[in-house]
């Protein structure tokens, strides 16, 4: 009762209703001025933590590098810098079209970017340019050398910037969006300790180009905001969209990047056959060494790798059959056959 | 019977809800996310509470059939009534470059209702499309709609543009329509992360739980179908014949999958994934067993570096003891 007065109330009174939350939207030209004079990122390398990512501004990126497979796709994204996080508030996609090495804008592309840049202001996004993203469909979030070089030239010439990748195949296949935020260190600035990072399947035509530049930029930490009325919205929405949750099947829609990755763990394991014979086993190392990674063997990544398939094809499956009990048990039966279930749940 | 407020300053733009357009019209996740955004943008740059926002929508219209996938925003001219249109026409044709497919279909605002302004603007964009479509979202609805929890529609009304002929004058009116939400797969992931916050954890844990909030949602909506039935039969609820009949139809076509065809590609299906697992399994006992023998030929060889020479029957008898207690194994 009390709810709906107050909510009558600070309508009639043209109260501005806006939870905390919904703050990381204003744009404020005094205080990016201010930063941008300062600009700390300049005198640390390590400066910027953390990437937050507006809701609007993800899906737009996922719904762009989806619609470009096989294609890498790329486009620019606007926000502001809030202490040691990169804000992305809004991207918008670049006319280019990569091959499948090179994903470079052009003098074409460069016309539209500031011709868009332009129009937004006039259309009431006044947020500057922070970013870049790109995607690397079905090979992993991660800098390429041409990535590292391009990065590097923008943070040296347009900072604050960070380069974005995101992955629609992998997106497809986990069932959560695959996205990686990036900065390069400047050159001939090495990192004082190498963080090892988390293992990433990636298939063998690329693994040389990610080792050797691995060491030049380092991953910030995504996350994703989203404002009080999306929140609301989303949770509307999800009344509506839960049919296709459940009709939509990741077994049937992802078959030919299932096949795609089979085929490369089969060319990786036959690459293992060979150097096979001659791995040796490590002593157990005293703890001084344990900051370095133990350098695994190709044969335990291929098995990552295939227990990454295998799991992934067993979630797909898990729905089919959940939905086969659901929508195949002739009322009044009360035969279920559980068994099936019994044994798709025995996952190695 | 359209509305008859015959005060003569505001006659509703709005035909009653008896009439519907004859559209049938696909709604994506993102356009709404969009809106709301900008919403939000001009809320807090402006500071009132109803801010004047305008958008295009974009997207793919096969004769009765629209699908609105993208919008953008606009700009109004100075006076604050003519749209910007070459602004319009440079934006439109930027997003043509990237999707070749998405069309300029109409366009949005908010507000409560429709009034005779929107009918003004909405004459600006015919120029640009044949029938374009309006798209509104209604804030004060939302705000009030989720205190008592049971309001679950979008706060969002699509409208089309009409003429009524009324004592022999026409006028344009605008005539809701109904919508429906779609989603690409990519795009419902993409939803789904979000409404979540983003985070991570572990795959299998993730995805069950998107699987149980569905199933719990057909569970909902199923217990309401049951609670219809048991209240008709206990003479409580008025019987409608129509309800009742698509309840029955439903149930004949359960069990859904008894096609003969069906089941061999789902157990075709169901078989490639479980051979995926075992060959996992075994991708990983190999490399067990590698392990497993290159730790047994360190062993070995470093008790012959250490014993020297006078090993020989000695290392024998070491490799036999090995390969024996290789052989427990079995």
């Amino acid at each position: 009762m009390a709810n709906t007065a107050l909510k009558t109330f600070s309508i009639e009174n043209d109260i501005v209703e806006l939870s905390p939350q919904d703050d990381i939207y204003k744009f404020d030209p005094e205080a990016d001025r201010k930063i941008n004079r300062e600009s700390p990122w300049s005198k640390d390398p390590h400066y910027f933590k953390s990437c937050k990512i507006s809701a609007v501004a993800l899906i737009k990126m996922v719904m762009h590098a989806r619609s470009g497979v096989p294609y890498e796709i790329m486009g620019m994204l606007q926000g502001k810098v809030v202490g040691t996080s990169l804000v992305i508030l809004d991207s918008f996609a670049l006319p280019v079209q990569g091959t499948e090495t090179r994903v470079n804008a052009g003098a074409e592309a460069t016309e539209y970017m500031v011709a868009y840049y332009q129009g937004s202001q006039s259309a009431g996004r006044p947020e500057n340019l922070v970013g870049w993203y790109h995607s690397h469909p079905g090979y992993g979030c991660w800098l390429s050398g041409i990535d590292v070089s391009t990065q590097m030239n923008n943070q040296k010439h347009t900072d604050p910037f960070v380069a974005v990748v995101v992955d629609p195949n992998r997106t497809m296949t986990a069932g959560k969006v695959d996205i990686g935020a990036f900065r390069t260190y400047p050159e001939n600035y090495t990192p004082a300790n190498v963080a090892s990072s988390e293992y990433q399947s990636i298939p063998l035509s690329k693994i040389e180009d990610f080792g050797v530049h691995a060491n030049q930029y380092y991953p910030l930490e995504v996350e994703i905001f989203k404002s009080s009325l999306e929140t609301q919205l989303l949770d509307l929405l999800w009344n509506k969209y839960w049919v296709n949750t459940l009709s939509q099947s990741p077994l049937v829609s992802n078959r030919a990047y299932a096949v795609s990755q089979l085929a490369d763990l089969n060319q990786k394991l036959s690459k293992v056959q060979s150097s096979v014979a001659g791995t040796k086993a490590s002593l157990p190392q005293k703890e001084s060494s344990k900051e370095e990674k133990k350098k695994e063997n190709e044969l335990a990544k291929s098995v990552k790798d295939s227990n990454k398939i295998a799991a992934e094809a067993q979630h797909g499956l898990i729905a089919q059959i959940i939905k086969d009990v659901i929508f195949s048990i002739r009322p009044g039966s009360g035969k279920t056959d559980t068994s099936q279930i019994g044994e798709s749940m025995n996952i190695g | 019977m359209s509305a008859m407020d015959t005060d003569h300053e505001e006659l509703s733009v709005v035909l009653s809800s008896t009439t519907t357009s004859g559209l049938s019209i696909a709604l994506h996740p993102l356009p709404i996310l969009n809106i709301s955004e900008h919403f939000i943008r001009l809320k807090l740059e402006k500071q009132t509470h109803l801010p004047f926002t305008l958008g295009a929508l974009l997207g793919t219209q096969n004769g009765r059939e629209v699908e609105i996938v993208n919008t953008f925003e606009l700009a109004l001219e100075d006076d604050g009534e003519a749209i910007d249109h070459s602004f319009l026409v440079n934006r439109r044709d930027q997003y043509k470059q990237v999707f070749p497919s998405l069309e300029f279909i109409g366009w949005y605002t908010v507000a409560p209702i429709p009034t005779s302004r929107h009918i003004e603007l909405h004459s600006q964009f015919t120029g640009y499309c044949s029938t374009p479509l309006l798209l509104i979202l209604q804030p004060t609805a939302n705000l009030i709609g989720s205190v008592d929890g049971t309001s679950q529609n979008l706060p969002f009304k699509a409208y089309e543009q009409t003429i009524e002929i009324k004592d022999r004058t026409s006028r344009s009116v605008f005539v809701e329509a109904s919508y429906t939400v779609e989603t690409g797969e990519a795009e419902r992931i993409a939803v789904d992360w979000t409404a979540k916050g983003g985070g991570s954890g572990t795959s299998l844990e993730s995805h069950l739980q998107t699987q149980r909030a569905a199933v719990k949602m057909l569970h909902d909506r199923i217990l309401v179908l049951i609670q219809y039935v048991t209240s008709v039969i206990a003479a409580e609820a008025p019987t409608d014949h129509g309800i009742l009949r698509a309840i029955s139809a439903l149930l004949a076509s359960l069990p859904a999958s008894e096609n003969k065809t069906f089941r061999e590609e789902f157990n075709t299906e169901s078989e490639d994934v479980q051979l995926t697992a075992l060959l996992a399994s075994l991708t990983k006992s190999t490399s067990i067993l590698n392990d497993l023998v290159d730790k047994h030929s360190l062993l070995t060889t470093s008790r012959e570096d250490r014993f020297g020479a006078g090993g020989g029957a000695a290392r024998r008898t070491r490799l036999q003891m090995g390969s024996a207690r290789i052989g427990d194994w079995h």
